[in-house]
């Protein structure tokens, strides 16, 4: 019974943010990246771990935030992933999301150097060559129910949802859960509690 | 079973409820506590799984993220159930991946995953349940559950039910003891009142009568067994004194009309002889013939009338009892029929020592002078011989006098101890027929039995049988053997 309080709930946020400072120290990589290190010494073409990572990440998200139901035409529509500015991943998103669904809708990846062209978007990601225009995309996708997920420094003090960053060779991530409350996004507790938390103090819990 | 039997009523109805209470109190018990178990091991396995779903829950986003970190902590949380000694997170190919152990090692933890379900170790409950997100397997849960408290719980409850049992015990014996007074004591009561008419032979005694069931039912046909053994004892009483005044009448009868009878008849006898005698000379021939046969007449039923007599006298309140030397009896009897043995020039051989008896010595004495004087007189064409010898077989004596006469035909064995029966012409053997009814008479007062072996021609060999008397009784043998002393003997 004392177990139920520890659900993710009210407190079970308040309490996560309180720990995520700890936590963040013991990240680990995906196991199955650890067993082919010599991808990143590949071709050109192809990812460095990092981003295998990073593309199995963003797929995770999906599974973790709920959007509005006005942000789907109908049941079956699937989950966009838009790719704003230069592809980092190549065909490593691709495979990562092909033949997977989540919450039954299948999953489609969509790129462009457009913000406007990917606002029908669920997910985008902004990659690096978008660093100089961060402030644009931000507006490109205000209010609408877009999780904006960055590996650009300071991408969530700037209007942006989640970034990537590096602790040590772990790919970690820092939520702002204020914004993407704000969209109208609702972001699992569990998924709060793996991320380091930034932005303004939620005083409300999210509803 | 018989060592049961023989307990007393209390007792055995104690015993009874003693042994039933035991039972059904074992036999309750036991059902508690295997249901006391079973739903201990229900609401443990509810509590498990419910507690190892959550818990798996909320690693989901940890298994995903490969944040073994996030898993640890989220493990953490299960610090509030003291229950879980510890769980163990295994992620999507079996491998472990986050561990919670609330004391140290000792545990064996699982290093792959088990498969889904539970088992009952003997001191843990390992619960394994799937981690799902999204409906696709992500990896596995497993908790241990400490069973210390189960035992604890069956231990309590081990206790409270031997608590409840010496209790229970306790008041069934006291109830019991009280109650089954109850249900016994109208039994034993009536055990009583059986016992003391037993005992005082009071057929007036009646047990108190009880309520209406079988132990009443019991009272009352006792009461009314009582009711008619006494009535008939009265009865029987009545019936008896009756017989016997009626019995002393005909004899006091036969006695004085017997008596009275002598009388007469002497006197016809003594004046016929006495006619004779004076007026004989002068009589014709024919005339003393007829004087003749009148006396014998007369003398024959004044012989007639003393049998009867002494038949009568039999029955009457003699001398009194006591020990008697069948060998002075036999010297004395001998002695009486002294004239007809040396006339016939009898032999009488006593073969060996006679016993001493309980009796009354005159009756012994014509017992035996009735036997030698038959065995005497139905000798055959040689003079005649007796013998006569006593053996002993268990208590009684048997006694026998034999003769080489001219004996019994078997169909008259039986008649010769009727009154008056006589199997020969009173010109053949005289008689009146009395004298082996006179000694069967004898015989059978003396708690004995009379009876004749013989072959015609053969010879005859009367038998009677005489209790064995008690040791007592043998040792003063000098005063009953004294043949002189008659008067002495017989107030013995």
């Amino acid at each position: 019974m004392a177990l139920l309080t520890e659900e993710p709930g009210i407190t079970g946020l308040a309490r996560a943010r309180g720990r995520s400072g700890i936590r963040c120290l013991g990240a680990l990589i995906a196991l199955f990246l650890w067993a082919v290190p010599g991808r990143q010494a590949g071709a050109a073409d192809a990812p460095t771990r990092e981003y295998l990572v990073k593309a199995a990440f963003l797929f995770n998200f999906t599974q973790f935030v709920e959007w509005p139901a006005a942000a789907f035409p109908d049941d079956a529509a699937p989950i966009r992933l838009g790719i704003l500015g230069e592809d980092p991943f190549g065909r490593a998103i691709d495979d990562t999301v092909q033949g997977e669904t989540v919450r039954n809708r299948p999953l489609v990846v969509v790129r462009s150097r457009r913000a406007d062209e990917l606002k029908d978007c669920h997910l985008v990601f902004v990659a690096r060559s978008e660093r100089s225009r961060l402030d644009e995309v931000a507006e490109a996708f205000d209010q609408a129910p877009v999780l904006t997920v960055s590996d650009c420094d300071g991408f969530t003090r700037l209007g942006g949802m989640i970034g990537f960053f590096l602790d040590g060779a772990k790919v970690r991530f820092e939520i702002n859960p204020s914004e993407a409350l704000s969209h109208g996004l609702k972001l699992s507790a569990q998924l709060l509690s793996l991320g380091r938390l930034v932005g303004p103090e939620i005083g409300a819990p999210p509803r | 079973m018989s060592r049961f039997d023989d307990l007393p009523l209390r007792r055995k109805l104690m015993l009874v409820i003693l042994v039933t209470c035991t039972l059904v109190l074992l036999l309750a018990s036991a059902a508690l506590a295997g249901f006391e178990i079973d739903t201990f091991r229900r609401t443990m396995l509810r509590e498990s799984m419910v507690l190892a779903d959550i818990v798996g829950k909320n690693t989901q986003a940890a298994l995903t993220f490969q944040d073994a970190t996030g898993a640890t902590s989220v493990l953490g949380a299960l610090e509030a159930n003291p229950e879980v000694v510890a769980a163990r997170v295994h992620d999507r190919d079996g491998a472990a991946f986050a561990d919670y152990l609330r004391t140290g090692p000792g545990i064996a933890l699982a290093e792959r995953a088990r498969s889904d379900g539970h088992e009952f170790l003997d001191d843990h409950l390992v619960m394994v349940r799937p981690i799902t997100l999204d409906g696709k397997r992500i990896g596995t849960i497993s908790l241990w559950m400490d069973l210390a408290g189960m035992h604890e719980r069956l231990l309590l409850f081990a206790g409270i039910v031997v608590l409840v049992l010496i209790g229970s015990l306790a008041m069934a014996w006291v109830l019991s003891a009280y109650l089954q007074r109850y249900v016994s004591q109208p039994i034993l009561s009536l055990a009583d009142v059986a016992r003391t008419v037993a005992e005082r032979k009071d057929y007036t005694v009646r047990a108190p009568p009880q309520g209406g069931n079988e132990v009443g039912v019991l009272t009352d046909a006792f009461n009314h067994m009582l009711t008619e053994i006494y009535d008939q004892n009265q009865r029987l009483k009545r019936q008896a004194e009756e017989l016997t005044r009626s019995n002393a009448e005909l004899e006091q009868f036969t006695y004085v009309s017997s008596h009275d009878l002598k009388e007469p008849l002497r006197m016809v006898t003594m004046y016929m002889s006495l006619l004779e005698r004076r007026y004989g000379a002068s009589m014709p021939p024919e005339a003393v013939v007829f004087l003749h046969e009148a006396t014998a007449g007369g003398e024959r039923a004044q012989q007639l009338i003393d049998d009867i007599l002494s038949y009568s006298r039999v029955d009457r309140p003699g001398v009194g009892r006591g020990p008697v030397a069948l060998d002075v009896v036999v010297a004395e009897a001998l002695a009486n029929n002294r004239a007809e043995i040396d006339r016939l020039r009898a032999e009488v051989v006593v073969k060996s020592s006679l016993p001493v008896v309980l009796g009354e010595r005159p009756q012994l004495v014509q017992l035996f002078q009735n036997l030698i004087g038959n065995a005497v007189k139905f000798h055959g064409d040689v003079p005649p011989r007796i013998e006569i010898s006593a053996e002993r077989a268990g208590k009684e004596w048997t006694l026998s006098v034999r003769d080489h006469g001219i004996g019994i035909a078997p169909h008259y064995q039986e008649r010769i101890f009727d009154m008056f029966q006589r199997l020969h012409t009173r010109e053949e053997y005289p008689g009146t027929g009395i004298g082996l009814s006179i000694c069967r008479k004898i015989v059978v007062r003396h708690s004995g039995r009379l009876w004749v072996e013989s072959e015609p021609g053969a010879g005859a060999n009367f038998r009677f049988t005489l209790p064995v008397v008690g040791e007592l009784v043998v040792g003063e043998p000098q005063q009953a053997a004294s043949p002189t002393d008659r008067a002495s003997g017989a107030a013995l």
